[in-house]
């Protein structure tokens, strides 16, 4: 973990092309971690191109169509349409799109903020002010993340806006958690130290000398978590708190198809199928650079 | 690996031990489903969920008939003096309370107190014209109004007697001074009532169990049922399975359509669908908040709205609206048409509009109520339909709660809220005083903030109006000025569908539509379990 | 540090946390708008009475002192009243805590008995059919969320083969046995109604089971990997050298190691049992403090939500020390090393 210090060589670029080159072939020696790959890269291609790819793309807005109901999954309807008339294949599409925002923006304001303050605490462990921070933290560690983003969802507006905040209160910790951790380990290893004496800043010192050592979890953390936190979205939009109709959400579609169940078991299983998938795409795909960052020592 | 199997066979065993064990069992039952919450106080309750168990616990004065008039009921008879400000009640003599006491002038003139103090439920009917009741004797009590009240009798259903001292040994702290909480607490799972059924459980959120009143004044028919449970369910899903296993004798009037057209085809089990005589569905426009404040506006909308497919496809059996007030209702102005959808005439309205030009800036807001699944279909309907003249609709499913929080402030209140409205009794001004008085700001019965005084001196002399006739047409002329101000889009007069037990149930209600009467119960009396019969040997 | 004292350290600690969580969930639903005590009494209630209550729930005072005066009242056992059942919150939750504990005590059954045993015979058979399908079967469970698991729960054994009920607690009609604890089935054992207790038992089955799958799972991949990689060790191939049957080795030997690494990721997989626990209530219309919490929070229940919420954080926390002892039992290095939980 520490070449990345040492490895100052003079065909940096070459030698940069060169594992990158390794860490492909260790990640693409798991066929699994590739069909994660794959799935994850066609999620993505789909939400970006609903209109195009999807046979119906108003199905996705302001529609109801009275006469087209409960159609069992056909040819035409492959998943089948629901009680407005609307086609599921074409909805769940859509609801790509709201999920991966989801993800994406959640992960994108949890990590540097949970990173931040793993780092501070790590750093400044024993410190006053580092126990406040830490303490803190676990306070928000002591509710489960669901429980704590239902609370929070539930007493804003329902919006994806807010879903995705309650989501982002409720996640960081976790992150901050695992940084200060790591940090802990590495803040008396031996290259810490010298770099302190030559009296380089301190921030600098976590965010360019510490840091760089912990991308590699914070990097499988994060693809993993993109899963669950997806997941996290479509529970609080099960119970109703999440993006609003007409934009179709997957753990909406669900739920109001599971009170459908048995006869017209269509309408919530085949939105139900697609959280699944995005789910392990993001798992297998987290595995594979899992493996790849750790095979390779 | 043998353990494993051995644990199978044992889970096997046991399930098999279950299955036996939970078979069905017969009683002499009607079990009703509705939403919870249900509050079986008098003085808290009014809506459909809660007049259905109080209706059930409690007497009233009198009570209301099928066709919509009402008859002697613990009061034998009555008279008034001709100004119409002092009404004396003549009590019927023997009837017992469920603790065996006897009912007299002091429980009604109590009853009344304690329900005019509270302010809720529904002493508004009340409050503003009773001024005093006393107690003449023990048979005997008077009423003495502030101002004439045209249909006191109609309203007098909804006084409901309890008694006086089973209350007062119940008392917890609270806000009413010596009456502490006025039995408030105690009276959330326990009845003071005389009706024909009293509580035998209460479970928070669950059901009412009520069990029937052998001693009851009215007397009772073989085959009655015994006991009468009124469970807190809409889940359509529990709901269909309860009435496969006969475990549910009349369901609640929420489901989906799907789920009648299943619950048909079960053997034995009938769908009834009735016009009754005062529910009708509401689109309530917030007149204070932009851009609904513009009456060209409002009625653009109420032209873009397809009426047919909610009356036909949605709420099957239901009619268009015609005005504020359901058409079977007395004091219907039968003169007011529908409203037609006319996209046309919709925009030429819309133009004439202030808002006209900058509709992208004034999205509207439409709530709907969680617990109706079928009203989710209403507002993507409407959400499409306003689409096509350019106004953009933002729809949010709430619980019935936030939907009442909502509505308590002017702000919070959307501008849109699809509301299901019913007549707390039989007569127009009924559902004009609770949908367009001013006083009627803040609860989910006016999403409009109206605040019109004009409208509110109308109904006021409406009300105090004793004359029937002259009443009635003072009826019509405050509805023809509140169509002409458009303060809400009357959708539908819902059907009521529900389905029941035909095999083992004889329910009047059913009875009724066979016999292709007219239904204008007030909410809650299709419920009366003393009317009704059980056989549960022919399950 | 001896494991009293270790574990006296963790409990302090804990309650620490715990007072964290008071002023959090409190701060969080007190800054929201809305009138509790207006919602209370309902719209048509006369202004004075509303007035005279907001003064009793002290929402005239300011935040700080407001929390001072829940937490004096909490330590009095008084959680406050509940704007949708209007009656006090302790009442709910003892109503509604037994019935999520039944569930969850099974869910937990479930975990470690089918995890566990997973495990090790997919250890002991690594390489076979058998072992592929419990891996493929794990990866499964993980990746389904449990509100997917109860649907399909539903539409497999409750429609397809009808075998399990749909929804609820007992079957509707069925009274419930007289109240010692609130859990149906030890107080159906208890007093003798094994009828309701069997029914009640009929009727937690799907929901535990949707609820344990992922964790489950989890246990089966770990108990897995830990068995197969202590296998490999010296003192296992000696005891394997002397002749001693495989499935002896793999019982008697091999198990308590490898339950290290599944138990200490338990604490995660509670957490998420605690918060799926709120949507499966919801699917199996369970009358557990879920789906009244799902119910409070949708209706902006105030001191409901706190309460639940609480009683959720005092739950997880509990569990959390419980699993740190365990694993400070099976493993000195932990209390020696001076633990951190964070």
């Amino acid at each position: 973990m520490r070449d990345s210090t040492v490895a100052i060589d003079i065909s940096a670029r070459s030698a940069y092309a060169e594992r990158l080159k390794r860490a492909w072939y260790r990640f693409s020696r798991s066929k699994l971690s590739l069909l994660g790959l794959l799935m994850v890269a066609s999620i993505i291609f789909i939400a970006i191109f609903a209109p195009v790819v999807t046979p119906y793309p108003e199905h996705a807005g302001a529609f109801v169509d009275f006469g087209n109901t409960m159609h069992p999954p056909s040819l035409e309807h492959p998943f089948g349409t629901d009680a407005m008339g609307r086609d599921i294949l074409t909805r769940c599409f859509f609801a790509f799109r709201g999920a991966l925002i989801m993800g994406i923006v959640v992960l994108a304001i949890v990590v540097p903020i949970g990173t931040a303050v793993g780092l501070f605490g790590g750093y400044f462990e024993g410190k006053w002010f580092s126990t406040i921070v830490m303490r803190v933290t676990d306070v928000f560690l002591a509710i489960p993340p669901l429980v704590l983003a239902l609370a929070i969802a539930a007493l804003l507006k329902p919006t994806l806006t807010n879903s995705m905040i309650a989501v982002c209160i409720s996640w960081w910790p976790w992150y901050a958690r695992l940084v200060y951790g790591m940090t802990v380990s590495v803040r008396n290893e031996p290259f810490v130290k010298a770099v302190e004496l030559t009296g380089m800043n301190r921030f600098k010192i976590m965010f360019s000398e510490i840091l760089p050592n912990h991308l590699g979890p914070i990097l499988t953390k994060m693809t993993l978590d993109m899963g669950w936190v997806i997941l996290t979205g479509a529970s609080l939009s099960f119970v109703g708190l999440g993006e609003q109709p007409p934009t179709p959400a997957l753990g909406t579609m669900v739920s109001d198809g599971a009170k459908y169940l048995p006869t017209y078991w269509w309408i919530s299983v085949f939105p139900a199928l697609m959280i699944v998938i995005i789910i392990l795409s993001f798992n297998l795909l987290g595995d594979g650079i899992r493996e790849m960052l750790t095979s390779g020592e | 690996m043998k353990r494993v199997f051995l644990t199978g066979k044992f889970l096997a065993f046991a399930l098999i031990m279950i299955a036996v064990f939970c078979f069905g069992q017969s009683e002499s039952i009607i079990r009703a489903t509705e939403d919870w919450p249900t509050y079986i106080d008098p003085a808290v309750g009014s809506d459909f969920s809660d007049c259905i168990a109080i209706v059930n616990l409690y007497d009233s004065l009198v009570f209301p008939n099928a066709d919509g008039s009402v008859g002697p009921h613990l009061a034998t008879h009555w008279d008034v003096t001709p100004d119409g400000l002092t009404w004396t009640f003549y009590l019927r003599q023997g009837v017992k309370f469920h603790s065996g006491n006897e009912l007299t002038a002091e429980d009604v003139v109590f009853s009344v107190e304690r329900l005019l103090t509270m302010g809720e439920g529904f002493a508004y009917m009340f409050e503003p014209f009773i001024d005093e009741v006393v107690a003449l004797d023990p048979y005997t009590v008077q009423f003495k109004m502030k101002k004439p009240y045209g249909p006191f009798l109609s309203t007098l259903v909804r006084l409901y007697i309890l008694e006086k001292d089973l209350v007062l040994q119940h008392l917890d702290s609270g806000p009413y001074g010596e009456f502490g909480d006025y039995g408030r607490k105690w009276l959330l799972e326990h009845d003071a009532g005389s009706g024909p059924y009293m509580v035998e459980e209460v479970k928070m959120e669950e059901y009412v169990l009520t069990k029937k009143f052998d001693d009851w004044w009215g007397g009772w028919e073989p085959n009655a049922p015994e006991y009468f449970k009124e469970m807190a369910t809409a889940d359509p899903v529990t709901i269909r399975t309860l009435v496969a296993k006969k475990e549910l004798e009349i369901t609640d009037e929420l489901q989906p359509m799907e789920s009648y057209e299943a619950m048909a085809k079960m053997p034995g089990v009938e769908v009834v669908r009735f016009v009754p005589g005062g529910m009708n569905l509401n689109l309530m426009l917030h007149t204070r908040k932009p851009p609904t404040d513009d009456v060209h506006f409002r009625r653009a909308l109420a032209y873009a709205v397809d009426y047919k497919t909610i009356a036909n496809i949605i709420f099957p059996g239901s009619l268009v609206a015609r005005g504020p007030v359901p058409q079977t209702l007395p004091g219907h102005d039968s003169s007011i048409q529908p409203w037609e959808f006319n996209l046309d005439k919709a925009r030429e309205e819309l133009k004439k509009s202030k808002y006209y030009g900058q509709l992208d800036e004034y999205p509207l807001t439409l709530s709907w109520c969680a617990e109706v699944p079928e009203e989710e279909k209403i507002a993507l309907m409407l959400q499409a339909n306003f689409a096509r003249i350019g106004v953009k609709l933002e729809i949010t499913k709430k619980p019935f709660g936030s939907m009442i929080a909502d509505a308590q402030n002017m702000e919070t209140t959307p501008n849109c809220s699809l509301v299901f409205v019913a007549a707390h009794y039989m007569e127009a001004g009924g559902m004009l005083t609770t949908r367009y008085h001013s006083q009627s700001t803040g609860t989910w019965e006016q999403c409009e903030w109206l605040l019109n005084p004009e409208i509110d001196q109308m109904i006021e002399d409406a009300l105090s109006t004793i004359d029937t006739e002259e009443r009635f047409n003072k009826y019509h002329a405050i509805q023809q000025k509140l169509v002409e101000l458009c303060p809400t889009i009357w959708l539908i007069d819902r059907a009521e569908t529900r389905a029941y037990q035909a095999s083992y149930v004889s329910w009047f209600v059913a009875d009724l539509v066979h016999q292709g009467k007219k239904i204008a119960l007030p909410l809650g009396y299709g419920l009366y379990a003393h009317d009704m019969k059980v056989f549960p040997e022919k399950k | 540090m001896s494991l009293t004292k270790y574990i006296i350290k963790r409990i302090v600690y804990s309650i620490g946390v715990l007072f964290g969580v008071s002023i959090l969930i409190f701060v969080i639903s007190n800054i929201v708008p809305g009138d509790p005590a207006r919602m209370a009494l309902g719209p048509r209630a006369p202004e004075w009475a509303v007035e005279d209550l907001r003064k009793e729930m002290n929402l005239d005072k300011p935040l700080v002192e407001r929390y001072f005066l829940w937490l004096s009242d909490l330590m009095r056992g008084d959680l406050g009243e509940s704007l949708r059942s209007r009656r006090p919150i302790t009442k709910d939750i003892a109503e509604y805590l037994p019935a999520s504990i039944e569930i969850i005590a099974l869910s937990a059954f479930f975990m470690a008995v089918i995890g566990i045993n997973l495990g090790r015979l997919s250890a002991r058979f690594s390489g076979t059919w058998f072992d592929g399908v419990v891996r493929i079967l794990s990866y499964t469970g993980i990746v389904t969320p449990a509100f997917v698991w109860a649907i399909l729960f539903v539409l497999l054994f409750s429609y397809l083969i009808p075998i399990f009920p749909t929804t609820g607690r007992i079957t509707p009609g069925l009274a419930a046995p007289p109240r010692i604890t609130g859990m149906y089935i030890i107080d159906g054992l208890l007093t003798g109604n094994f009828r309701v207790a069997l029914n009640a038992f009929w009727h937690i089955v799907l929901p535990s089971l949707a609820l344990s799958m992922g964790g489950a799972a989890q246990a089966a991949r770990m108990t897995r990997a830990s068995m197969v990689d202590n296998a490999e060790k010296d003192y296992i191939l000696a005891v394997r050298a002397y002749g001693v049957p495989n499935k002896l080795i793999y019982r008697r030997l091999l198990l308590k190691p490898s339950l290290v690494a599944p138990i200490s990721i338990m604490a995660l997989d509670i957490a998420a049992l605690l918060g799926n626990a709120f949507l499966v209530e919801l699917v199996f219309l369970y009358p557990g403090i879920s789906r009244y919490g799902v119910e409070a929070m949708l209706n902006k229940d105030l001191f409901a939500i706190i309460s639940v919420v609480l009683i959720i954080g005092i739950g997880y926390t509990i569990a959390n020390v419980v699993i740190d002892v365990i694993i400070a039992h099976l493993d000195p290095r932990v209390r020696l090393g001076g633990a951190k939980s964070a």
